[in-house]
């Protein structure tokens, strides 16, 4: 063998995975030649070099740090499919029980009151001054009482129902709902500014839910709570028509209406209402409402009529006081969501994480509700005889109103004059570059909301550039 | 204990089964040599560590996406040299790290042989392995042999043929350190 043969052999040599014949010819050769010792001593310093740069880096203690990261992370990621899962399930329950129905539907009338209780009507800037003697007098009285009918017109079928509403400056607002020709109510809600609750019982199921309120929440329902609220809210803005004067249930009485007022704006598509006065008392008599409410393809129409009223009626605490027998259970106890920003973003994220990755396709609060029910009925795979928990009922119905923040955020701005504009049909989330929703700060600033959720304040022309359908 | 050319498959499998410990015992084998290929790329102690715990999570959750267990070590290589890319990108985070460490009194290990490690970051991927797991992975020639599956001649060749690589390079490293320094 020659020199460079043996050089070959060094690793081998080193490694000591010569066998003896070999190990012993290597030695003989090492003797004899210079060279080859030299790269031996040369191979064997790099490989102390390696092995004590290598023992060095073994010695890191990270095999516990990086395992606890991996049971963090698995927990985390275990929570997350639960918690998704337990809320699926919960609302394929829902649609299976009739009893959770009632109660899912109540939250969403509940909402919708809530919506037009609280935003509409500002200060009454009734225009015309002969209403605006009607507003000034309705301001005068403390209570009210009014009975009203209700028919909704939708593709799963029509509805009919009774409401009979007591109205108090003093103690809130309290509504009896009966369905069509019964005399017991199916389910009474009762506003209470005092003890910043809203509070309704289900006698049919022996259930009652609170919806808790803030102070800010509180202080607006009190503002808002007399009963000309309810004649300002409809009655304010937009364009009054005439009606001429006609008799109902033998009162002389002159009407006006009124065509989408801002107040309804995030309820209904379509909105108009007439209101009819007492020519002698100059008192409301009766309020015709429709409200056309689209969501996507179908179409549901609500209409009411609300009459017999009784202006200053005597109305004692005890009727605003929830009458809850002991053997009621709590269905849930929820916040109402803040008309805010932050929580109209927080409905957002929530509603694009329940349908994977959508939003709204319109902003209003039937839309959000059908279009979530929709996407988690896809979803679910639950035991619909399985009644859910306390918990999961909470959990349930503390998402309802999340989802709703974003249509109550978007009313308010309306309402305001704030010229909101939404375009969650066109917009997934994630889309950085697409406008979600916009609205008028100042003169010449707007808000905008992305597709990602993020948010940024640009000049009326750069919102106008945004806003070219090419970027959306 | 699996064989050695088992061992890999054999705990990515109890991974998949559904007992995370065992992945224990993948970075056990692995924490060596990955240490000292992102301490070649990143020339820095607690960022090769962080880039390290990184790379194992990665690893982990990644661990369904593995299509040959028998390549685990090369896979994991993949891994750890595109977190390596990321922190390097990431200069802010270098930045802020670098602040952070000027305050900090001298990591222990801190007396890496940096020169070495970078060198061997310059090998071929080949004879990156093999450096990588006989002396930082601590494992011996045969050994190395059936991790990746070949002849015990061949590694035996080729870490002598990287041996030379190593020496020719870190000569060079040498003079120009000493140029530098005249």
């Amino acid at each position: 063998m020659n020199c460079q043969q043996y050089k070959e052999l060094i690793v081998d040599y080193i490694e000591d995975l010569l066998d003896t014949p070999q190990k012993e010819a290597f030695q003989k050769h090492l003797n004899d030649c210079p060279g080859c010792r030299s790269e031996l001593e040369q191979t064997k310093a790099l490989q102390n070099r390696l092995d004590a740069n290598g023992r060095l880096a073994a010695q890191s203690d990270l095999e516990t740090a990086v395992m606890n990261r991996i049971f963090r992370e698995q927990a985390f990621q275990l929570r997350k499919t639960n918690q998704q899962k337990q809320s699926l399930n919960i609302w394929r329950l829902i649609m299976k029980n009739r009893t959770l129905q009632l109660a899912s539907a109540a939250a969403i009338v509940i909402a919708a009151l809530a919506a037009v209780y609280f935003i509409t009507g500002k200060t009454p800037s009734v225009t015309c001054c002969a209403w605006a003697k009607i507003a000034d007098k309705v301001e005068q009285i403390k209570t009210c009482i009014c009975r009203a009918k209700a028919k909704v017109v939708s593709p799963q079928g029509d509805q009919e129902s009774e409401m009979q509403m007591f109205l108090s400056s003093d103690h809130g607002l309290r509504m009896d709902t009966f369905a069509a020709g019964s005399a017991t109510s199916s389910m009474s809600m009762y506003m209470r500014p005092d003890d910043k609750t809203m509070v309704s019982v289900i006698p049919s199921a022996k259930k009652y839910m609170r919806v808790v309120l803030t102070d800010e929440q509180v202080v607006e329902m009190k503002k808002r709570q007399d009963p000309r609220d309810m004649i300002s809210g409809y009655m304010t803005a937009g364009e009054f028509i005439e009606l001429g004067t006609q008799t109902i249930n033998g009162i002389q009485a002159k009407g006006v209406k009124v065509v989408n007022p801002p107040g309804m704006q995030g309820v209904y598509s379509n909105f108009t209402c007439a209101m009819w006065v007492d020519v002698a008392t100059e008192l409301p008599v009766q309020l015709e409402i429709e409200g056309e409410i689209s969501t996507g393809d179908t179409k549901m129409t609500i209409s009411m009529v609300m009459n017999d009223f009784e202006w200053g009626a005597e109305l004692t605490p005890d009727i605003f006081e929830p009458n809850i027998p002991p053997d009621y259970t709590m269905l849930a106890e929820v916040k109402m969501p803040g008309q805010d920003e932050p929580s109209a973003v927080e409905g957002l994220r929530l509603f694009a994480e329940i349908t994977d990755g959508n939003y709204p396709s319109q902003m209003n609060l039937m839309t959000v509700m059908t279009e979530a029910q929709k996407a988690l009925m896809k979803n679910t795979g639950a035991d619909p005889n399985v009644n859910p928990t306390e918990e999961q009922m909470q959990l349930m119905m503390a998402k309802m109103m999340k989802l709703q923040a974003a249509v109550m955020f978007y009313t308010k701005l309306a309402q305001d004059g704030n010229e909101p504009a939404y375009y969650g049909k066109d917009v997934k989330a994630g889309d950085a570059d697409s406008v979600l929703m916009s609205w008028k700060i100042s003169d010449n600033q707007y808000r905008v909301i992305f597709g990602d959720l993020s948010d940024e304040n640009v000049s009326a022309d750069r919102l106008k550039e945004m806003e070219q359908p090419a970027n959306r | 204990m699996p064989e050695n050319d088992e061992f890999d498959a054999f705990y990515v499998q109890r991974c998949l089964d559904g007992h995370p410990d065992d992945f224990r015992h993948l970075v056990r084998r692995y924490k060596g040599p990955l240490m000292g290929y992102l301490a070649g790329r990143l020339a820095r102690t607690d960022w090769a560590e962080e880039a390290l715990q990184e790379v194992f999570v990665r690893c982990y959750f990644g661990l369904t996406s593995l299509q040959k267990p028998d390549s685990l070590f090369a896979w994991m290589l993949g891994v750890a040299s595109r977190v390596a890319k990321e922190q390097i990108r990431d200069e802010q985070k270098q930045r802020q790290a670098a602040e952070k460490l000027a305050q900090m009194p001298a990591r222990s290990n801190e007396n890496q042989d940096w020169p070495l490690a970078q060198t061997i970051a310059k090998l071929d991927d080949f004879s990156q392995k093999l450096i990588l797991l006989r002396y930082y992975g601590g494992h011996s020639c045969k050994e190395v042999a059936a991790i990746m599956n070949i002849p015990l001649g061949t590694v035996t060749k080729s870490l002598s043929r990287a041996f030379a690589g190593l020496r020719e390079m870190l000569k060079d490293e040498t003079i120009r350190e000493s140029e530098a320094q005249l």
